[in-house]
């Protein structure tokens, strides 16, 4: 049987890797932005960063080495993505699911570690605005790295 | 199932099919419905204000088919590389010899596409671009999707040596 936590955590991913927000209500002007920060009107997503809701710049074109940085962090949460859906599917071998699980969990760590060190020295000076600069990209990636270790377990029990 | 076999495929309709790839979709109640923060550009080359495609060229938001430029170009960019997917599609799917063979057909195919477009292209520069290239002119006017193919065509000799045969 197809392990649901582990193609939700894909699904999550992929959304993270390609939409920027969806609208949920929009009479009230409600939207879920998937943006993984925001500071001083400067929002920053996976593919790129828009400034004073106009400007968008992406630094996965550009220069090197920001481009090659942007381009790594991006290819993680997309990789992220396939692989958990490849791995959850029913016809996926065993040995390789784990693998496959073993370095989402290893990846989404490591995207958590890096956006969690950028936001803390950005809030270093004022603290309590910690949960001010964090957005959904953030928790959902936080969700990603939960649901993938909910995956790696379920396929242990089997 | 050949996995990279199955990448190669994508990436070849990416070229095929995509004049770039969106980024940060957004959706809004007016057309269009669905658009994007992000357009990465997939381009082969871009000399001035001529953007070279896969499937044509785009001069100031006029677009050109091949065959109304050049007729090689036309049947190396728009029969060989809709014939490469094909190949792709009924190569990578099955565990056999025969499927394997297919896989090698992808890899040529896709060799011949990119020396064409690094020999051919400089070649017909005067008839497509109105500027006669030398030879190694055409380096400095790469763009994403050159590379795209070079790693496409990387893809499809992997997918080569490894097609897994039962």
């Amino acid at each position: 049987m197809a392990i649901k936590s582990g193609i939700f955590a894909g699904i999550l991913a992929l959304i993270l890797a390609f939409i920027a927000e969806i609208p949920i209500y929009p009479p009230e002007n409600l939207i879920l932005s998937f943006k993984i920060f925001a500071f001083e009107n400067i929002d920053f997503y996976f593919w790129g960063h828009i400034l004073n809701g106009g400007t968008i710049i992406t630094t996965l074109i550009g220069t090197i080495p920001e481009s090659f940085i942007s381009l790594c962090i991006w290819l993680m949460i997309f990789l992220v993505g396939v692989s958990s859906i490849m791995a959850s599917t029913k016809k996926a071998k065993f040995n390789n699911s784990l693998k496959l699980f073993k370095i989402n969990i290893l990846l989404s760590s490591l995207i958590l570690i890096i956006f969690g060190i950028i936001i803390f020295f950005l809030v270093l000076v004022n603290i309590a605005l910690f949960f001010n600069v964090i957005g959904f990209g953030y928790y959902f990636t936080l969700i990603i790295l939960i649901l993938n270790l909910f995956a790696l377990r379920s396929l242990k029990k089997k | 199932m050949n996995k990279y076999g199955l990448i190669s495929l994508l990436l070849t309709c990416v070229l095929l099919l995509l004049q770039f790839i969106p980024l940060g979709f957004y959706f809004q109640f007016e057309a269009p419905l669905v658009n994007s923060y992000i357009r990465i550009p997939i381009q082969l080359f871009t000399y001035q204000d001529k953007e070279l495609f896969i499937w044509g060229m785009v001069t100031n938001g006029i677009f050109q088919n091949w065959f109304d430029l050049n007729i090689l170009t036309g049947i190396i960019f728009l029969v060989l590389l809709p014939l490469t997917g094909i190949v792709t599609i009924f190569g990578f799917w099955k565990e056999s010899q025969t499927c394997k063979k297919l896989m090698n057909v992808n890899f040529v195919l896709l060799l011949v596409i990119l020396l064409y477009s690094i020999i051919g292209i400089p070649i017909y520069s005067e008839e497509i671009l109105g500027v006669q290239f030398n030879y190694f002119d055409i380096f400095s006017h790469l763009n994403y999707g050159f590379f795209i193919l070079l790693i496409n065509l990387i893809l499809a000799l992997i997918a080569y040596i490894k097609h897994p045969i039962q």
